[in-house]
């Protein structure tokens, strides 16, 4: 794994060592994380406030206050055209975030990611054939785009791990069978492009560029029950997951089950992935570079970093939104467009830079 | 009296058996290794004996009391191999708490992480990032973290491999000492015959899988059974200090 300097380990914590060291190392985490938290609710705020017209943070404020069911106009438009937009962004980076950085901890790679590894081309996938089927689930039309998205990234994602299975999960043959996925389902993402009509064929680009004009309360709700319950089945699993970041032999040394612990998480990450794309379309370098982010700031205790990850999801995904509504005033740019825009230079500098060592 | 008993174990990988019917006991306060030449299954016996490798035969072990001992009883001291890792030294000798971590760190798990270090004189190592660690040091946290646990059954796979001959004889003695203190089972696959003859009390010679001999020292280590089995001319003597001492001399296919 690229060799990121750990911004907890500076010369004078390492020449002092001794008592109450990991304390302290804890207690700096914590308040990275909370500096995290508060740049997110900052980049919220400023979201909300932007748009086609510009409205105040102190009536941003005021119109969260009143609630939904206030009459200014200025609550009309929070409460009914940004909250939701913004909220949807916040949650669907989370969850790009905490995928991203699973990958990385389960296939020992900082370039693993939804993305790279064709879980999110999968969803694209299943989603584009729920969209030129017309096909809804119950009656809930709705229902019909997330539940194939996330079927077409859980059977990537199965396809990844049982090739990974033949060659005892070697982390290398775990990233080219991604690469694998990745051009497979990209393939069928063209054949359902070709096959479909103008109408569906204009439905699917515009959602495989990534856009969160379509975002809204339901896509916050559901989007955001996905990653609750990816937090909740992850949290209980920060120490196996760290155990494993410290090497799979020595994962099983220590008792862990690293197979039963891979399935499970690239299952979630399958969840995730899907909860994350199926309304606003693939977004992507978010799962790439939240997960360094955090690397770089918390080191590898799960316990911060996967939280981490999940906020830097949130906040990189709003940041984005806002440059998306600023760049072109009047116009918003898909937000795919913005994430690639930023992600590009930063996987050239892993690549190429000199923290890759 | 805790034991460790292993019947008729036998492990096959691919289509290759490894181990065939091993046959051995182990007892509680005693230090025992596990010999022989390279592929002769060392490795895989204490995989097996972790439930790493699927195995046929049995592997029980009983704690003072009698009562069957889970596997988190276990430490296992995997061979040292390169991986990068981010985490601190005392983070990764936490490690070896893992099934008794929540989510708060408490004091006492941190003192026994900082105690483990500072048994083998790594305290100016804890918040280093284990990766940017030579071998030797990396082999002594992972040593710590395979003896902060306080394990009933304690498994070694090669623990002096990276280590300067300072190092290996306080790595031994603090092995031996935890063996005796806590009334450990403690077996250590070692490729220096003459640190086993020193350390241990108990020693299993395999080869091609197959138990060759076992008992104490001086029984296993007899040269002419060591020339067979390592397909080398060995002398076996003793030292000024009376410590049994295992020299290679050439090997047997030169003549």
């Amino acid at each position: 794994m690229a060799e990121v300097v750990n911004a907890l380990s500076p010369p004078e914590l390492r020449a002092e060592g001794g008592s109450g060291i990991y304390q302290r190392m804890q207690k700096k985490r914590v308040k990275i994380l909370l500096a995290t938290l508060l740049a997110v609710g900052a980049f919220v705020l400023f979201d909300i406030a932007t748009g086609s017209s510009w409205i105040g943070i102190d009536q941003v404020a005021e119109a969260l206050i009143e609630g939904p069911s206030g009459e200014s106009l200025s609550t009309t438009i929070v409460w009914q055209l940004r909250l939701p937009v913004t909220l949807t962004c916040l949650v669907v980076g989370g969850s790009l975030g905490l995928a991203g950085g699973l990958m990385q901890t389960l296939l020992a790679n900082p370039l693993a990611s939804p993305y790279t590894l064709g879980v999110s081309a999968a969803a694209g996938f299943g989603a584009a054939l729920a969209l030129l089927s017309g096909y809804s689930l119950f009656g809930l039309s709705w229902l019909a785009v997330p539940l194939a998205a996330f079927v077409s990234s859980g059977l990537a994602s199965m396809a990844i791990y049982m090739i990974g299975c033949t060659r005892n999960m070697d982390t290398k043959v775990l990233i080219l069978a991604g690469i694998v996925v990745l051009f497979f389902f990209q393939a069928l993402q063209s054949l359902v492009q070709y096959l479909a009509s103008p109408e569906v064929l204009q439905q699917i680009v515009f959602w495989l560029f990534g856009n969160l004009l379509k975002a809204s309360w339901l896509s916050f709700f559901v989007s955001g029950v996905i990653l609750l319950a990816g937090l909740v089945i992850t949290l209980p699993k920060v120490w196996a997951l760290t155990a494993l970041s410290s090497g799979e032999e020595r994962a099983q040394a220590l008792g862990i089950n690293t197979r039963r612990l891979r399935l499970q998480m690239f299952l979630l990450c399958s969840l995730l992935t899907a909860g994350a794309v199926s309304f606003v379309g693939t977004i992507g370098f978010i799962g790439l570079v939240a997960p360094h982010l955090a690397r770089m700031l918390v080191g590898e205790d799960q316990r911060f970093y996967l939280p981490l990850a999940t906020f830097m999801g949130g906040l990189l995904l709003c940041a984005s939104s806002l440059v998306a509504k600023l760049i072109v005033p009047g116009t918003i740019i898909p937000i795919g467009i913005v994430t690639s825009l930023v992600g590009v230079p930063f996987l050239l500098y892993l690549l190429v830079g000199k923290r890759l060592s | 009296m805790t034991s460790l008993s292993i019947e008729n174990l036998s492990v096959t990988v691919g289509r290759k058996p490894v181990l065939k019917k091993v046959d051995a006991t182990f007892h509680g306060g005693e230090f025992s290794a596990i010999l022989g030449p390279n592929g002769a299954g060392k490795t895989t016996l204490l995989k097996a004996m972790m439930g790493i490798l699927p195995y046929k035969g049995s592997v029980l072990s009983r704690g003072k009391d009698g009562q069957v001992l889970s596997l988190k009883s276990f430490s296992y001291l995997c061979q040292l191999n390169k991986f990068s890792s981010q985490l601190t030294a005392i983070e990764m000798v936490l490690l070896g708490l893992v099934h008794q971590l929540s989510w708060n760190i408490t004091s006492e798990q941190e003192q026994k992480a900082e105690t483990a270090l500072k048994d083998l004189g790594l305290t100016h190592l804890a918040a280093r990032q284990f990766s940017q660690l030579s071998g030797g040091q990396q082999q002594l946290v992972l040593l710590a973290q395979a003896l902060v646990s306080e394990p009933e059954v304690l498994l070694l796979d090669e623990p002096t491999s990276a280590l300067d001959l300072k190092h290996q004889v306080q790595v031994l003695d603090l092995a031996r000492k935890h063996t005796r203190t806590n009334n450990t089972i403690t077996i250590a696959v070692l490729h220096d015959l003459s640190l086993a003859a020193r350390y241990c009390e108990y020693l299993l010679l395999l080869d091609d899988g197959v138990v060759q001999h076992s008992g104490k020292p001086d029984d296993v280590l007899d040269s002419e059974k060591l020339s067979r089995i390592y397909q080398v001319h060995v002398d076996v003597g003793c030292c000024s200090h009376g410590h049994t001492h295992v020299t290679p001399v050439r090997p047997l296919d030169t003549e």
